[in-house]
């Protein structure tokens, strides 16, 4: 029994396993996803939880202390986990604001996700399939969105149509669109040529369903979370290092980005503990993405042969 | 027609698969490949016939375009496939002559090909599975490999029956399990193609297909790489299926030994043409002696070196063991 996590069940016993067994074992056979994972479902924690309540600055803020800048060992063992991160120049919770920033990116990033999901997908799997003018067309659609330099576009929208985080996102999506088609257009090239494919024609299969349920849905998704992965992090990126820029995507609310400006002025005054922790919050999310990227990548290679036993002739 | 012996063996019943004139060409590093040049064939209803020949000859093409599953450019380009029962009726290349016209005994494709070849591939999906089921080679390799047994096998039968329920299809597939004899039905049910041997998976694959019920199964070369027993097993299902079921089958193979038992008629191809037809029992009484092959029949000339070839390998086989 191996990856019973990611398999729905084990072929050969027919069992699922208990969640701590499953667990244990996708730890064993592929810890980049396990720990990616790990991470991802805490970022999507944080969002649900800077959902549901709503930012308290009372809560926030530290009462009957001045605000503290580095927290020391005895202010970690004396207050409370609210606390840990210590607190910025006006006094409120680190962790606080980082949690309820993971929200500003929910949104965006679900429509950039759509996006480049769906330009993507239609692109890569029908240039993949029937080639010809078709894939000459996407070709010619990727290469003007690749032409275009990420950052200056951006930078010109938002000085065109003014601050706007969604259509940041919408940029990013349509930038990633090439990447996911391409992705996907040389799986499917690839694919097609397959006996299974040729066979479930000759079965009667119609041609939208083994395109779009068996070579996309069942033989790209690991390759399609991959890319959606990268669109995150690029997305967070892109949101945090505008901000910080003062470009402004957010006037108010609270953002990784808009943190990081906040603490800019204090920078020079040597109070460098807030950037310092969002920096690295920011860094750490980073390489949780590309583990469980490079996680996804492992088990889309080792799908194919997991699970290789005796024969099961009677 | 003109490569057909004058005296039909068999007067065959009314034909439910034609086949005429078939040419399938393709460009290959510029030169112009002649795959299947002219082939013409014809099965009846609950016929059989063999197709044997050598490596190459394009009776895998022949099959395959029956179902428009011909790859590359410029693919089929002449000829008639008339598919008739009693509630279709159809020639899956009709508008053909007006897609490629001939030039310096070539055939170029014309602004309507494109078009055409999707006409072509729709006519063929309505055949598909339920008129004509083809079995492959490999039978590992033709299921998707990341989809249990089961599932692929259910997903023919809902494609037959698009009223079943997810449950009772998944119920017909285990009876049709049980009906190709596989013991454990349930546990092959679960597993994934890698996991099962190749006589298990080809008989999965009958399976699928005859949950179809197809009037005409095409079997390709399905024993290839198995073992005798397996061979052996295989054969007997398909004998089945015609017994049972009373399709037709157009046996695919290199191997003459198989063939008699499994079907009335043999076409034997060459080169991208039929070079002789004749009835099976017209092998019974083949017999060598020496080099020369002894036989009341008047062979073609191939058939003959096909016949010594299998004949003299026997005749060693039988020394050896
Ligand atoms: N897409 C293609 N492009 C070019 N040539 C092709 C293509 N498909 C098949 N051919 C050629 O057509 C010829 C006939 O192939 P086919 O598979 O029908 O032979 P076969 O009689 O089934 O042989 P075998 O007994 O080995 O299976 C082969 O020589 C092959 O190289
Ligand atoms: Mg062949």
């Amino acid at each position: 029994m191996s990856l019973a996590l990611v398999l729905p069940r084990c072929p050969a016993c027919g069992r699922f396993g208990t969640l701590f067994q499953r667990l244990h074992v996708l730890l064993r056979e592929n810890p980049h996803l396990f720990f990616g994972l790990a991470f991802v479902l805490l970022l999507l924690a944080s969002c649900l939880i800077g959902a549901l309540y709503p930012y308290d600055p009372v809560l926030a803020r530290m009462q009957g202390h001045p605000p503290l800048q580095v927290p020391s060992l005895l202010f970690w063992l004396n207050t409370d986990p609210r606390f840990w991160l210590g607190t910025d120049h006006s006094g409120q919770s680190l962790l606080i604001l980082l949690i309820k920033g993971t929200q500003a990116f929910f949104f965006p990033g679900i429509l950039a996700s759509l996006l480049a999901l769906f330009g993507g997908i239609s692109l890569g799997a029908f240039s993949g399939f029937y080639g010809g003018w078709i894939e000459q067309i996407g070709r010619y659609l990727s290469t003007l969105i690749n032409s275009f330099p990420n950052l200056i576009l951006v930078l010109l929208c938002t000085t065109v149509f003014g601050p706007n985080v969604y259509l940041i996102a919408a940029i990013v999506g349509i930038t990633f669109v090439p990447h996911i088609a391409e992705e996907i257009r040389r799986k499917v090239a690839q694919l097609k040529a397959e006996e299974f494919v040729m066979a479930a024609e000759a079965h009667g299969l119609q041609e939208r369903r083994i395109l779009f349920l068996h070579i996309v849905w069942l033989h790209c998704l690991p390759l399609i979370l991959r890319q959606l992965v990268f669109l995150w992090s690029a997305l967070i990126i892109l949101e945090t290092s505008l901000n910080y820029l003062g470009r402004g995507v957010l006037q108010k609310g609270i953002s990784w980005g808009k943190m990081l400006y906040d603490y800019r002025s204090g920078l020079f005054r040597g109070e460098i503990w807030s950037p310092l922790v969002v920096t690295l919050v920011v860094m750490l999310t980073m390489s949780g993405l590309y583990l469980f990227a490079e996680g996804l990548q492992r088990w889309s290679q080792g799908k194919g042969v997991l699970h290789q036993e005796q024969p099961l002739d009677s | 027609m003109r490569e057909q012996p004058q005296t039909q063996p068999h007067p065959p019943p009314k034909p439910l698969l034609e086949v005429e004139q078939l040419k399938i060409h393709f460009r290959s590093r510029g030169r112009l490949v002649r795959a299947v040049d002219g082939v013409s064939f014809s099965v009846g209803s609950g016929e059989g016939i063999a197709v044997i020949g050598e490596s190459g000859s394009g009776k895998t093409l022949s099959a395959l375009a029956t179902l428009a599953l011909v790859g590359g450019e410029p693919g089929v380009v002449s000829g008639a496939i008339r598919y008739q029962d009693d509630t279709l009726q159809t020639n899956l290349l009709e508008g053909i002559e007006a897609c490629f016209r001939q030039e310096q005994g070539t055939y170029k494709p014309t602004w309507k090909a494109e078009g055409w070849r999707s006409a072509y591939r729709e006519r063929a999906t309505a055949l598909a599975g339920r008129k004509i089921g083809i079995i492959f080679q490999n039978p590992i390799s033709s299921q998707d490999p990341l989809w249990s047994v089961g599932r692929t096998l259910s997903e023919s039968i809902r494609l037959h029956n698009p009223k079943a329920t997810r449950k009772e299809a998944s119920q017909e597939a285990e009876h049709w399990l049980e009906r190709v004899h596989i013991k454990n039905p349930a546990g092959v049910m679960r597993s994934y193609p890698h996991q099962l041997s190749g006589g298990m998976c080809q008989r999965v694959m009958i399976a699928s297909t005859l949950a179809m019920h197809p009037r005409i199964i095409i079997a390709d070369e399905p024993t290839t790489g198995l073992d005798m027993t397996t061979k052996a097993q295989v054969l007997y299902l398909l004998h089945e299926a015609r017994e049972k079921y009373g399709s037709s089958l157009i046996f695919v193979t290199h191997e003459i030994g198989l063939i008699s038992g499994l079907t009335e008629r043999v076409v034997v191809m060459r080169r991208g043409h039929v070079v002789d037809q004749f009835a099976t029992s017209d092998l019974l009484d083949v017999k060598m002696r020496g080099e020369t092959l002894e036989t009341s029949h008047e062979f073609a000339e191939h058939t003959q070196d096909l016949l010594r070839c299998s004949l003299a390998l026997e005749e060693r086989r039988a020394r050896v063991l």
